[in-house]
């Protein structure tokens, strides 16, 4: 903390840190100083003069953003001085601003207007130019008006920060113009439509084109809720009018929200929702009563119960749900149908490998997202974290942006891999053996922290043993890294003061995994030290409400809780461990007969759709409750509306372990999840008595706390041999196809096929990316169409050429809905969830446009 | 060969001479302005493309190097015509009626002041003062003050010297 002094602002004494600018200072003394260019998160340029003061013993006025305190100094930000070079600097900008006040949807918001009106200004003593630019809408989302820009730059401060740095000043004198390279559309300039531009600018430049002539800001609810699309749950404000949402900002508009958290809740007001429930009559979908359509459920239910008992009934739960419907669905299956067959795709995703990984480590080894701006050194395994979890990304560039070294394993050069002081690409499927390599070098070099190691962990004798007969040598042979490379890597994270590792839990292997553990607990880093990054908004919560087969609310082990849940619930609990996912649909037809499915598109979300959907097919009754007619839904037999995140209350749980509220922005006609299931359950003769959501989490809070960090962990080293990873490619399926995430689509792809977001995405996301390398030697050009087969399937797709991927690698974005034609289902028989991440696939040109 | 024929060999043959531009700035600051102008003497003006290769080439962002790029007046971002014919708009050339020769100039090359002709043969600019008073109204051809002020005879004479040395 730098030292304080005192300053005196209008005869005001405050004391504030030294070195902080005049403008800060006022504001730290309760006074708002007016500004146009400066914003508390971007460098200050003094461009604007609006904000200037007087200082004492100071010639002339000076900028208080540029200008620093000193001890005794004196400032006075309101004199008739200083009011009349402010209405000058007003008045010089007015003259280049239409007034347009009237129909423009920033009024009452908009900073000029109240400078202006505040210095009270009718009309600008100069002549008024209208520059006459044309107004660019040529993107779905973001409206550019150059005639109202006031040429703040506080739009290309913040793309600088936050976003793709493709805007700045062009030209010169009255031609001056916000722009992107060669005044491109953003699309054709790269823009990742975080829409932090639109948060930070002052005036009606730019704005939400969905907003425009449908509210003003006065006109707008804003509602102060959760995001819930990937797992970093950033904070967001809806604004709605009419119960329609206008747009997505923050509060702070320093605050970051990516594309689809700005822009990607149209889905809701989708005329494609599902409001009525249908029941299957002579093979179609017709559409009944929520009585009836609940009524016939729980006959269908209770049959198959009698007949073939409660273990031949499933569920299974998308992780976008919220704690308390999880909950409530995990108490459905297990008290009232008799069943521990209750999963989610936290078991798709990382879990519950991560689990190990938690109870290993302890859970203050969780890192915030603060303490990865605050890291020295950042360690990324198989994360692209700008694209799938973005508020990770801009985490990670602000790290970078301080200082911090950064070293990227990943055979994917992703974006941040091109900011990072050290990049190991390692071969396809290789990511085991570098790891295992980073270890050895960190125990070579006596990198790590040896006490600790030897005293407080299990096994540390074994893990040192295996790892001597490991060769670093292998490491090249198979990662195609030098050991140089390794050691240097080993040397940057060893010497970190506060190193974090981050990892994207749906990509690393369960075996990588336990690499990571080791590392982490080698090195003695078990404080804010690691942050797996998770995909969805509720993976974590999914967890804590016991959506994962084998475990109870609360993160235990479904034997040793169950009877204190037995007691809690009133209801005598199953003894049979439950089935993952991926049993219930290998045993679909045989013995599991009867599945109810909440959210997702669980026919896109598993692999190998073509199985899956035999499968979901063979059950003798399925029902599904989702917000769009997916493609599973289609199979089902009853078909539930759901609710979407927006319409309802509750709370998730991010991947800090961090529980985050969601609050009802817009009222639906559909009736919320939890109720739905309660009516089910009563109609099968378990009653359920809440009135709110509100009430489930106070049963919840009663029964287990989330901890913001779970309890010490075992500490036991693991001992893994690396492999290599994925599917084996051989001379029929030569090639590797990983599938990933994308800016503007997102994993199941059903709320992104509802969204103009999708309408960003090339080839509308049917795409397959190949290297450059590739495509020369397969003669394949952007765009032309290809079959791409797997030992499951085949698709066609469009060939879009990436220089991220390296030769042998192809690349499928998960909202694809297809990809899970090819994608492997064995089953990793430790986790119980899918154990190919990368699959052996073979190309070959033709296919329809 | 006339420049509209470039193909994408010369794209290729660009984007070598502006690596070998830049690797003659390789590690030095300060040097976007110096990169630019040598890169514009080599090629005529600055495509598109050599501009992503210069940003990368000084680690900045592309709209940063547009930006500085676009704030000078003689950076061009599209092809500039073998002839460049410049009219002094300036006080002393508007008395004595430069108006009409630009007008004039215009009318010949079927172009607007700051455009090039389809053939890629002549581009037609105006400035404000090339500092030759004296000699008002001044066109200046290729760096060369001109002593004809005809528009007609002007291009009738470029043209002719263009089909010499093409011979």
């Amino acid at each position: 903390m730098s030292e304080l002094v005192t300053v005196k602002i209008d005869d005001r004494e405050v004391k504030v840190p030294d070195g902080v600018a005049i403008i800060e200072a006022a504001s730290l003394a309760g006074i708002d100083i007016p500004h146009l260019c400066y914003c508390r998160c971007l460098e200050s340029t003094g461009a604007c003069r609006v904000c200037l003061v007087e200082v004492e013993d100071t010639k002339g006025l000076v900028a208080s953003c540029s200008r620093k305190v000193k001890d005794g100094m004196v400032v006075y930000t309101n004199t008739d001085k200083v009011k009349e070079a402010r209405r000058f600097v007003i008045e010089l900008i007015l003259s280049n601003h239409p007034g347009d006040c009237l129909s423009c949807d920033k009024n009452g918001a908009c900073e000029l207007q109240k400078y202006a009106y505040e210095l009270g200004i009718e009309k600008t003593g100069f002549s008024m130019k209208d520059p006459g630019y044309a107004i660019d809408d040529s993107n779905p989302f973001i409206e550019r008006n150059y005639n109202l820009c006031i040429l703040c730059g506080r739009c290309v401060r913040i793309c600088k920060l936050k976003g793709a740095d493709i805007l700045d000043f062009a030209r010169r004198g009255m031609l001056t113009k916000v722009t992107t390279p060669l005044d491109k559309s953003l699309q054709e300039s790269g823009c990742d439509f975080c829409g932090s531009c639109l948060a930070v600018c002052p005036v009606g430049a730019l704005l939400e084109i969905d907003r425009r002539f449908r509210g003003r800001e006065w006109e707008m609810k804003e509602t102060e809720t959760t995001c819930s699309y990937c797992g970093c749950g950033c904070g967001l404000s809806f604004g709605t009018v009419e119960g329609e949402i206008l747009r997505a900002t923050t509060k702070d508009p320093c605050d970051y929200l990516c594309a689809r958290g700005r822009f990607g809740w149209d889905y809701v007001a989708s005329p494609e929702r599902l409001t009525t429930p249908l029941i299957k009559k002579e093979g179609a979908l017709t559409e009944c009563s929520w009585d009836e359509a609940l009524s016939y459920a729980a006959e269908r239910l209770l049959k198959l119960k009698k007949e073939h008992g409660p273990e031949s009934i499933g569920g299974f739960i998308g992780a976008g749900s919220s704690n308390e419907v999880i909950y409530l669905f995990q108490k459905f299956l297990r008290a009232c149908v008799g069943t521990n067959n209750v999963d989610s795709s936290a078991r798709l995703l990382g879990f519950p490998g991560l689990l190990d990984f938690c109870e290993t480590l302890g859970g203050e080894a969780i890192a915030s997202l603060e303490d990865v701006e605050e890291a020295d050194v950042l360690l990324l395994v198989d994360a692209d974290v700008t694209a799938a979890y973005p508020r990770v990304g801009v985490a990670v560039k602000k790290a970078i942006a301080n200082g911090a070294k950064a070293i990227v394993i990943d055979p994917m050069e992703t974006k941040v891999a091109k900011l990072v002081s050290l990049y190991l690409r390692p071969k396809v499927g290789t990511e085991e053996f570098l790891l295992a390599g980073l270890l050895k070098a960190l125990l070579d070099e006596g990198l790590f922290d040896e006490k600790f190691a030897k005293t407080k962990c299990d096994n540390f004798t074994e893990l040192k043993k295996s790892l001597n007969g490991f060769k670093m040598e292998g490491v090249e042979k198979k990662a195609g890294l030098p050991a140089d490379t390794l050691k240097e890597a080993a040397k940057l994270y060893g010497e970190g003061k506060r190193p974090v590792v981050l990892f994207g839990a749906e990509r690393v292997s369960p075996q990588s995994l336990k690499l990571i553990a080791n590392l982490l607990l080698l090195t003695n880093r078990l404080k804010g030290s690691v942050l797996p990054c998770l995909l969805l908004s509720n993976l974590q919560g999914a967890v804590y409400m016991g959506a994962l087969a084998e475990f109870y609310p609360g993160w235990k082990r479904a034997t040793e809780i169950k009877d204190k849940f037995k007691k809690a619930w009133g209801a005598s609990l199953p003894d049979a461990p439950g089935l993952s996912a991926m049993e219930m649909l290998e045993k679909a037809g045989s013995s599991i007969l009867g599945m109810y499915i909440i959210g997702g598109d669980s026919v896109a979300q598993f692999p190998n759709a073509t199985d899956a959907t035999r499968a979901l097919s063979s059950l003798d009754f399925l029902m599904v409750q989702d917000i769009f007619l997916s493609e599973t839904a289609k199979l089902a037999d009853v078909v539930l509306p759901g609710l979407t995140l927006p319409e309802s209350d509750g709370n998730i749980v991010n991947m800090e372990h961090r529980v985050r509220e969601i609050k009802k922005c817009v009222e639906s006609p559909v009736q919320s999840d939890w109720k739905t299931i309660a009516e089910l359950s009563k109609k099968m003769g378990c009653d359920m008595d809440y009135s709110s959501e509100k009430e489930i989490a106070k049963e919840i809070k009663l029964l287990f706390s989330i901890p913001k960090r779970v309890g010490k962990g075992s500490c036991r080293f693991m001992v893994v041999e690396p492999k290599r990873t994925g599917e084996k490619p051989d001379s029929k399926y030569p090639l590797s196809l990983v599938t990933g995430e994308t800016s503007f689509g997102f994993y199941d792809g059903i709320r992104i096929s509802h969204s103009k977001l999708s309408s960003l995405e090339p080839y509308g996301g049917e795409y397959v990316g190949v290297s450059p390398e590739d495509a020369s030697a397969m003669g394949l050009e952007e765009g032309s169409r290809v079959r791409v087969a797997s030992r499951r399937g085949k698709i066609e797709a469009s060939v879009r050429i990436m220089d991220s991927l390296p030769r042998g690698l192809l690349f499928m974005p998960s909202h694809f809905g297809k990809r899970n034609l090819l994608t492997s289902d064995d089953i990793d028989p430790e986790t119980k969830g899918p154990r190919c991440r990368l699959i052996a696939v073979s190309i070959s040109k033709g296919g329809k446009k | 060969m006339g420049k509209k024929s470039k193909g994408c060999a010369c794209k290729q043959a660009e984007l070598d001479c502006v690596r070998e531009i830049l690797e003659k700035y390789e590690g030095r600051r300060g040097v976007l302005v110096h990169i630019l102008q040598d890169v514009q003497k080599k090629l005529g003006y600055l495509p598109e493309e050599t501009l992503a290769v210069i940003a990368e080439g000084v680690g900045l962002s592309l709209a940063h190097v547009y930006g500085v790029a676009s704030f000078y007046a003689h950076f061009y971002f599209t092809p500039r015509g073998e002839n460049v014919i410049k009219v002094c708009r300036g006080t002393a050339c508007h008395v004595r009626g430069s108006k009409a020769i630009l007008e004039g100039l215009e009318e010949e090359l079927e172009i607007k002041d700051g455009e090039t002709t389809d053939d890629l043969k002549f581009t037609l600019e105006t400035v404000s003062c090339v500092g030759c008073c004296a000699l008002a109204p001044v066109v200046v051809v290729n760096e060369q003050v001109l002593k004809e002020r005809d528009p007609k005879k002007i291009v009738t004479t470029l043209k002719a010297e263009g089909k010499e040395k093409g011979e």
